[in-house]
């Protein structure tokens, strides 16, 4: 107990701030709702195999394209796979392959940026003019012709594809919030009394662009994840029997008109999916806005 | 006479613009002693700030260029160390307070955070001990209850508080030089006259000399011994403060001072002012800078820069009045 109250005495400022956080999240319920939702998505993706009630990638040929019933949740597909499991899973692949791009992006984007906005000059050109080179791509196309040059299909290959294409965004937020950042007086401040400029670049500055990114992160999990499922709809994600959300939708186009909960249910999962992540962003936005905070 | 600490020498800088060449600082010298304050006053613009960041080194390059002279600090010339070289002067041996207090901390972070980085980053020490130095220089700089400003961001914090935080921060790696920009200009008077205060209490304290910049003669009659008239990126007087404001051998200082009102005597008396405004450094007037303000101009001013010369003992004055 005692040291618990030391703790809240030393950190009572940044316990202010949280709690100060936590009520203006509180006061959207637009941002509850993502925030529920992402909540319970990442439960189901860690407890997927409690969750799940069959093997998702066992076939039954004798209960084919059964309706949804007690039995099965959400019906079986075409070769008799539980398709409850199967979202259940894939909620796990989808979040993975969301935080794992995104993080990769932020990562890459963020050394880039923080380079070409903090020594400007000849850096900042080269950096920003190979930036520009991926945006004049169409994303897509380059994930894509990126996915078919690796010839093996996995969550993997989708993975790196869409890091490929997705890192230049992050480059020109952190880029455009350090070129300001640069200048102010708590940077020359920190040089005066013996900083380094990696010390300043990531101790002084990244800390301070943090708002901007974690918006931008949140609704792109929900972009990583469309584009992902995107790219396994038309064939380039993961093999046959990986129960991912693309995927499945996919394989249910054929028996649109027999069976819609094939395509339905992961349908509906990608809409909560990429829906809670927007929610959550926009509200996150408001949230970390310093201008509406005090 | 006491050692030498600082030595500015013969210092050019030039500012590379689109509109042309700047020419920000036209040979300034100066020294400070161990143990000192020393003012530099001057208009907005006539350099002090450039010539006090070129000493640390923080002058952005390009456009910025140090032509030539030299800063010799405890006989080594900082112009000539490697980047990483002059960062273990910053902080440990020569540190900087700013101006605006408010834009000087770090707004995501703490100021116990700040004040524990900066610590551990130069005296390279723990945590915990970093922790009770901090604490000390809290202390130090008067602040009530150091534990709870610890955890305060600053923007909890008032104006002067967190220019005290600056200071503790600016100290606490015992540097042997402070160099103060404007340290008081953004605070209230009240506020103002109790940051000199500190600053002098702790220059007598730890023993650290202080170089201060202000446009404020008051402040810098109340702190300095020795001051430094700047006009157009040139020193143009340099002295005890008591011989400078008694005696104003430059016109340029004479202007300055009787600019300032005097309560209670000739009320009806127009402030004197300094003719013209200051000139544009992009095409600094010819010889002595000050010579199209100067009543006192002859024909040799607009032709031949003056030399500083001693006047008097210690007393150097840059005009061709006494040369």
């Amino acid at each position: 107990m005692q040291f618990w109250a030391k703790f809240k005495a030393e950190h009572e400022s940044k316990i202010k701030e949280l709690r100060y956080t936590l009520f203006l999240i509180r006061n959207s319920p637009l941002t509850v709702l993502g925030l529920m939702i992402i909540l319970t998505l990442v439960l189901v993706a860690i407890f997927a195999p409690y969750i799940a009630p069959y093997d998702p990638e066992k076939t039954n040929i004798l209960e084919r394209l059964q309706p949804p019933s007690s039995k099965h949740y959400f019906g079986t597909d075409d070769l008799g796979r539980d398709i409850f499991s199967r979202v259940v899973w894939g909620t796990r692949i989808s979040l993975e392959i969301g935080f794992t791009v995104v993080l990769l992006a932020v990562a890459i984007g963020s050394v880039l940026g923080l380079l070409a906005g903090y020594y400007r000059g000849k850096v900042d050109e080269i950096l920003m003019r190979i930036t520009d080179m991926f945006f004049a791509i169409p994303s897509l196309i380059l994930a894509m012709a990126l996915s078919a040059a690796l010839q093996t299909r996995n969550i993997w290959t989708v993975m790196l594809a869409v890091t490929f294409v997705w890192w230049p965004s992050y480059v020109r937020i952190v880029r455009a919030s350090v070129l300001s950042l640069a200048d102010s007086q708590f940077v020359e401040a920190a040089k005066s009394v013996g900083a380094s400029d990696l010390r300043i670049m990531f101790r002084h500055i990244l800390p301070n662009s943090l708002a901007p990114l974690l918006v931008q992160m949140t609704l792109d999990l929900g972009a990583v994840i469309l584009v992902a499922a995107g790219l396994s709809f038309i064939g380039f994600g993961a093999g046959p029997h990986t129960p991912e959300w693309g995927r499945m939708v996919a394989e249910g186009r054929n028996y649109m008109t027999t069976a819609w909960w094939m395509i339905t249910f992961p349908g509906l999962a990608i809409f909560l999916t990429v829906l809670g992540f927007n929610l959550l962003g926009d509200g996150l936005r408001d949230v970390l806005d310093p201008r509406l905070r005090r | 006479m006491s050692e030498k600490l600082l030595e500015v020498k013969d210092l050019y800088i030039n500012f590379y613009t689109y509109e042309g060449v700047v020419k920000a600082i036209d040979g300034v010298s100066f020294h400070i002693n161990e143990k000192e304050t020393f003012g530099l006053v001057g208009e907005t613009g006539c350099g002090k700030s450039v010539t006090v960041r070129a000493i640390l080194r923080l002058i952005p390059t390009p456009p910025g260029k140090i032509e030539r002279g030299q800063i010799l600090y405890k006989g080594v010339d900082l112009l000539k160390l490697s980047d990483e070289e002059i960062l273990n002067y910053r902080g440990n041996e020569i540190s900087m307070v700013f101006q605006e207090p408010m834009n000087s901390l770090n707004p995501v972070f703490t100021v116990g955070d700040q004040l524990i980085e900066t610590i551990m980053v130069n005296q390279k020490k723990s945590k915990d001990e970093a922790y009770e130095i901090a604490i000390d220089m809290l202390e130090k700089v008067k602040l009530p209850d150091p534990d709870k400003i610890m955890g305060k961001y600053p923007h909890e914090l008032s104006g002067g508080q967190r220019q005290r935080v600056v200071i503790a921060i600016a100290l606490s790696c015992n540097p042997s030089l402070l160099i103060a920009d404007e340290p008081t200009t953004a605070l209230d008077v009240t506020v103002q006259a109790q940051i000199l205060d500190l600053m002098d209490d702790l220059k007598q304290k730890l023993g650290t000399s202080i170089l201060i910049i202000s446009h404020d003669l008051g402040v810098i009659a109340e702190t300095c011994q020795r001051v430094g008239v700047m006009y157009a990126g040139t020193i143009v007087e340099m002295a005890d403060v008591e011989n400078v404001f008694e005696k104003r051998f430059h016109p340029y200082t004479r202007g300055l001072l009787n600019a300032i009102p005097v309560f209670g005597e000739g009320k009806k008396k127009r402030l004197e002012e300094i003719p013209g405004s200051v000139p544009n450094l992009l095409h600094p007037p010819s010889g002595c800078r000050f010579h199209p303000r100067c009543p006192h101009a002859t024909a040799v001013c607009k032709e031949r820069k003056p030399e500083l010369v001693e006047v008097e003992p210690g007393h150097y004055v840059r005009c061709h009045l006494y040369g």
